[in-house]
């Protein structure tokens, strides 16, 4: 081979590996969220990402130089490392946890405020991808601020008195506090389309979101000045439920978001149904690791935990227990066609009292792990209190919802009722107080009254029977009418999905047989292709 | 196969019908106008039709796919282009389009390709590098066109196209349109411009209050309506003279001077209109001008539709 050979020989390598190269830069780029490259590109070029940037970027170097000028000046050089850490970690936690959630949400908001959804939803871009698209945008912006600012934090160790590990724990947690926010700032988009909506969700947000940064600079300061800390096995458990907490509440509200952006014909429950039923189920696996391995015994964790899953799937509830009964058209079609599936879906089909069905299907399971773990260990009033806060749980929930079923059939009257809801509880808490203030009577002023549930689990909890009595009485009573409420509801309900079952099961049927149709008859001459017409024009 | 077909929707908003049992047909390479005053429905029709508005009741069928059972279907049928849309800020033409290219899953060479393609067909080839925000309200009406074609649907719903339009700019959309009707897509057209419509419509459906007046061709309205035809002549004789002669016609009704001339209804056919035209020069009238006969959407839509406000 000739050398002028070889290296035609070796260019056409390079350019066949550069060819295969842009053949593999083509494929990725055409898998990319659209959303996710439209939104890079608007934000590499608009000014609120690049003027934010920059700010934090100059902010984070100026009080870097300031510090190391003042602990020259003052001859401290210990503390050098954490205080310039703290003071990068600030600015780092202001435009991670506020800005890129922030921007998420006005992002997200930009397509109503901006006339842009309608093209958008009628696209073929899935709700989900509409969701992932922003949150990777925002991740994106959020990866450049890391990029700009690790240095700076990775830096601090070199100074002394930062444990690198403290700094990787703190960064990956950041991070995925980071993504978190960006979640639920989308999804909580979502949940307005009108302006002075728009603006009182994002006043709300600001509001939450500002403090979660002090809240981040608070830990971080921690982390860095007693980084000890992450020896102590009680940290690492919080650190490890923590970081089960985040991805969970992530997928919350990711299918929050979509649910909301879905075609109001498509089942927009189901996917958070399971995620709530999926909360349950990781807090009672938490119960059962804290209380059967972890701490054997302590009972108040185990309280502690399965109040959690529940407290935190209220507001799912809220909504679950409201829904329109029937069932639309599109997810009439989507009942799985066996009745005795249909039946064990039946919690997780969308609907009211299937939502109903739901919270007592979540009870007894908490009940039962928590009996099968306590009551070998000799600990009824766990399995006690974990029962009266379900029991609460039902009342709560299926009372009203079971009354306003009979008459509510507008979508304004269901989100009256999920206003009702909290503050029935919570007239139910203070109007017997407020009695009790007139009336001058001491323990119902200080809210130790039987219609206060918080009053009335903390005696559960502590085991003053006498006094949880009256309590549990008004309970029994409400749980009663609950059950009285929803009986019918959830009959007709079961009826109705056994009723999709069969009408799914007749559908296929009568479809198989049409599909069956043109190979017995004369069209089979036709052959394949003729079959295959007839099938696409069905 | 039925492009398009409106089965019985109704849609309320509270206690307000928009949209009271309305159904028709579009098929496939014809232009459909929707006509009707401001609040008729015309929008919250096609909003249904887009798959952006549930109805009621009824349904909604884009080749016979039903918008209600299966709407990501139907969407991948039809395009719409809605009366108020906006555009990305900070986002040139080709970007614009490259994305919904994307959104409506088009991939590498075959992206590159249709977005070319529909820049072309729109004129905006040239122009592919500007920021939208820059461009003038006929080229955003282009580019939201433009984009309404990337996915090749065989259902167009265009809502107002033509509104806020120079004449220039609404010519060219009117050719726009009329290609895509030659390239077998069914157009369903809203527009307060009935004039426009009416060059390039094949048929029209004329809604007030949420209930469809009438449907059909043009001119098969205008019969049902109006048997008669409005004719106006000028001539050179004393104006009494030519009245007069008018007044002897067979056919000829409700006499009445106009614009210098005469205009009067007519229900002969055109082999009638014609021996009157050679008696009114026979009798040495001098007619120098002799109009009418054409069937005007306008006077369909005044006849049809009392103004009423919803």
């Amino acid at each position: 081979m000739s050398p002028a050979e070889a290296q035609a020989l070796a260019g056409k390598e390079t350019a066949n590996a550069e060819s295969g190269f842009a053949r593999w830069l083509a494929r990725a780029d055409d898998r990319l969220n659209p959303i996710l490259v439209k939104e890079v590109r608007q934000a590499l070029r608009g000014r609120y990402f690049r003027n934010l940037f920059w700010l934090t970027v100059v902010l984070a170097t100026g009080i870097g130089v300031f510090m190391i000028f003042i602990a020259n000046v003052n001859g401290d050089v210990d503390e050098l490392g954490p205080n310039f850490f703290t003071a990068t970690f600030g600015v780092l936690s202001f435009a991670v946890h506020t800005f890129v959630p922030f921007w998420a949400f006005q992002s997200m908001g930009a397509e109503w405020e901006e006339n842009t959804y309608d093209l958008l939803v009628i696209s073929d871009l899935r709700p989900r991808q509409m969701v992932l698209g922003k949150v990777l945008a925002a991740t994106v912006q959020g990866l450049l601020y890391y990029s700009a600012f690790t240095p700076f934090l990775v830096s601090t160790f070199l100074m002394g008195g930062v444990d690198i590990l403290a700094i990787a724990v703190l960064i990956g947690l950041s991070l995925l506090a980071s993504i978190t926010l960006s979640f639920v700032a989308v999804a909580f988009s979502t949940l307005g389309k009108t302006k002075i909506v728009r603006a009182g969700l994002a006043m709300l947000l600001a509001g939450a979101l500002l403090p979660m940064s002090f809240g981040a600079i608070g830990f971080g300061t921690l982390l860095v000045q007693e980084s000890s800390v992450l020896r102590d096995p009680d940290f690492l458990l919080g650190l490890a439920f923590f970081a089960t907490a985040l991805p969970l509440v992530s997928l919350f509200a990711c299918a929050i978001g979509c649910a909301r952006l879905a075609h109001e014909e498509e089942n927009r429950s189901t996917l958070l149904r399971i995620l709530t039923s999926t909360i349950t189920l990781v807090t009672l696996g938490w119960s059962v690791y804290v209380y059967g391995f972890l701490f054997r015994g302590d009972a108040e964790w185990l309280a502690a935990l399965t109040s959690i899953g529940i407290v935190a799937s209220s507001a799912a509830y809220l909504f679950f227990v409201t829904e329109a009964e029937p069932f639309g058209r599109r997810v009439a079609q989507q009942v799985p066609r066996s009745t005795g599936l249909a039946l064990l879906a039946l919690p997780w089909l969308p609907g009211g009292a299937r939502g109903v069905a739901l919270i007592v299907v979540h009870g007894v399971l908490a009940v039962l792990v928590t009996a099968a773990l306590a009551l070998p260990l000799g600990d009824p009033e766990v399995v006690a209190f974990v029962a009266v806060f379900q029991l609460y749980a039902f009342a709560i929930f299926g009372l009203p919802s079971g009354i306003a079923a009979f008459g509510i059939r507008s979508l304004r009257g269901r989100t009256a009722v999920r206003v009702l809801i909290p503050l029935g509880v919570g007239l139910a808490a203070f109007l017997p107080a407020l009695v009790g203030f007139v009336a001058d009577h001491g323990d119902w002023m200080r809210f130790e009254h039987p219609f206060n549930p918080v009053y009335v689990l903390a005696c559960v909890a502590s085991q003053r029977w006498e006094d949880a009595t009256g309590g549990l009485v008004v309970l029994g009573a409400t749980v009663l009418f609950a059950l009285i409420a929803n009986t019918k509801r959830v009959a007709r309900a079961v009826a109705e999905t056994q009723r999709c079952a069969q009408a799914r099961r007749e559908r296929e049927a009568r479809h198989a047989a049409r599909d069956a149709e043109p190979s017995a008859g004369p069209s089979a001459e036709l052959g394949a292709g003729g079959a295959s017409d007839a099938a696409t024009e069905r | 196969m039925t492009a398009l077909e409106v089965r019985g929707i109704t849609k309320a908003f509270r206690t307000l019908k928009a949209v009271d049992e309305v159904s028709f047909t579009v098929e496939h390479g014809a232009i459909y106008g929707f006509i009707g005053p401001n609040g008729a429905g015309k929008t919250t029709t096609m909003r249904i039709c887009a798959t952006l508005e549930l109805p009621d009741r009824g349904d909604v069928f884009v080749d016979g796919v039903s918008v209600l059972d299966d709407p990501r279907r139907a969407r991948k049928k039809l395009g719409f282009m809605p009366d108020t849309y906006g555009a990305y800020p900070q986002t040139t033409i080709r970007e614009y389009l490259d994305f919904y290219a994307r959104a409506y899953g088009l991939a590498g060479k075959a992206r590159k390709a249709t977005v070319d393609q529909v820049l072309a067909f729109t004129s905006l080839a040239e122009l592919d590098h500007k920021l939208i925000h820059t461009l003038s309200k006929g080229m955003k009406q282009r580019l939201c066109l433009a984009k309404t074609m990337l996915h090749d649907p065989s259902v167009l719903i265009l809502d107002e196209p033509a509104a806020g339009l120079d004449p220039r700019a609404r010519i060219e959309l009117r050719e726009l349109v009329k290609a895509l009707a030659a390239m077998n897509k069914a157009l369903l057209i809203s527009s307060h411009i009935l004039s426009e419509l009416a060059e390039m419509c094949d048929g029209v459906a004329v809604i007030e209050s949420g209930k469809l007046l009438a449907q059909g061709r043009v001119d098969a309205i205008q019969k049902r309506l109006q048997p008669h035809h409005t004719i106006w002549v000028r001539a050179l004789c004393a104006p009494d003279a030519l009245e007069k002669a008018l007044l002897e016609e067979p056919d000829v009704s409700n006499v009445r001077a106009e614009r210098g001339g005469f205009g009067f209804d007519y229900t002969g056919d055109d082999e009638a209109r014609a021996r009157m035209l050679a008696r009114l020069v026979q009798r040495g009238l001098q007619p120098v001008e002799f109009a009418g006969g054409e069937v005007k959407l306008e006077d369909i839509f005044m006849s049809l539709t009392e103004g009423k406000l919803q």
